[in-house]
């Protein structure tokens, strides 16, 4: 198995599944979205999965509901049988999003709602010249 | 319909203007706390008590509320009533569009216990001039997008989290 993956590798960026990188925060349904990501992305059924794993189907099921915390090699047994791999790594925060919250902290709650006003509008209105596009 | 161009503070006012209790949470409640998001609704939770929902009523009819579903652009017609909201389970989410654009009223959002629960921690903001409305605390925003574990809030997560920091930072 291990040499099958040596030969034909899986270009990095679809095999990785991101946990996110603030360990401290990461919950139950965080884990519950990569195992279940990692399955739909494999195009596996829950049952499918636990086969190819060797665990219950109902295991599955608890963890992508949310039910059951599962341990970090359970993660990672059901991620590989996928077909990717986990990876967690920690990282310093985002400096283009510390700096965008500087900009909207120093306005009032006032302003953000004008803001976000606008940027909605424009979206909405990217979201409608689009659908009358593809009606012709 | 006359207009369908979003106007959260037409539809926040609204529901003030009747007296309605309720609490923003979702994504422009986050926008409110100072998130850097991009949001096209408004999520209020109201309280249950049956005063409140005959106002909420009111309220909804005055934005020409109608039920939202996917092919029909001007939503449907419903019966906004006191009885129509009293009837639904707790769980229930009542996606709507109003003539200020799309509104969801929800009694117990994913990892809360719905009004009560959020208004312990809720913070009174001045959305605008002279209307304040209680908005659900940045916590509890990223406990219920935590539970709710849809794409979008999981993307959302690391940057509220981070907005959370910032905001105990200059505490």
């Amino acid at each position: 198995m291990k040499r099958l993956s040596r030969c034909i590798p899986i270009p990095q960026r679809q095999r990785r599944v991101a946990i996110d990188s603030q360990l401290a925060t990461i919950s139950t349904m965080s884990i519950a979205s990569i195992v279940r990501e990692a399955r739909r992305r494999a195009g596996l059924t829950q049952a499918a999965l636990a086969e190819k794993a060797g665990v219950p189907k109902s295991t599955v099921g608890r963890i992508e509901s949310g039910a059951r915390t599962p341990s970090v090699e359970l993660v990672e047994r059901l991620v590989e049988a996928a077909g990717f791999e986990v990876t967690v790594s920690l990282s310093e925060p985002d400096p283009g999003t510390d700096s965008m919250f500087e900009r909207t902290l120093r306005r009032t709650p006032a302003q953000r709602l004008a803001d976000a006003t606008r940027a909605a509008r424009f979206v909405l209105r990217g979201r409608r010249e689009v659908a009358a596009a593809a009606d012709g | 319909m006359a207009s369908r161009d979003f106007d959260p503070e037409r539809i926040l006012s609204a529901l003030a203007e009747e007296g309605v209790e309720f609490v923003l949470i979702g994504g422009m409640a986050a926008i409110l706390h100072g998130d850097v998001g991009v949001t096209v609704d408004l999520d209020v939770v109201p309280n249950r008590e049956a005063a409140n929902l005959e106002r909420l009523a009111r309220a909804l009819r005055t934005l020409g509320a109608r039920i939202r579903t996917e092919g029909e652009p001007e939503g449907l017609a419903f019966d906004c009533s006191a009885q129509f909201f009293a009837h639904l389970s707790p769980d229930s989410i009542v996606n709507m569009t109003t003539e200020a654009g799309d509104l969801d009223v929800t009694f117990c959002p994913s990892g809360t216990q719905g009004f009560r629960d959020l208004r312990r921690d809720a913070v009174e903001i001045e959305a605008a001039e002279r209307l304040h409305i209680l908005v659900a605390s940045l916590a509890d925003i990223i406990r219920s997008k935590e539970a709710a574990g849809r794409d979008k809030d999981r993307l959302a997560l690391p940057r509220l989290r981070r907005l959370l920091d910032r905001h105990t930072e200059r505490k």
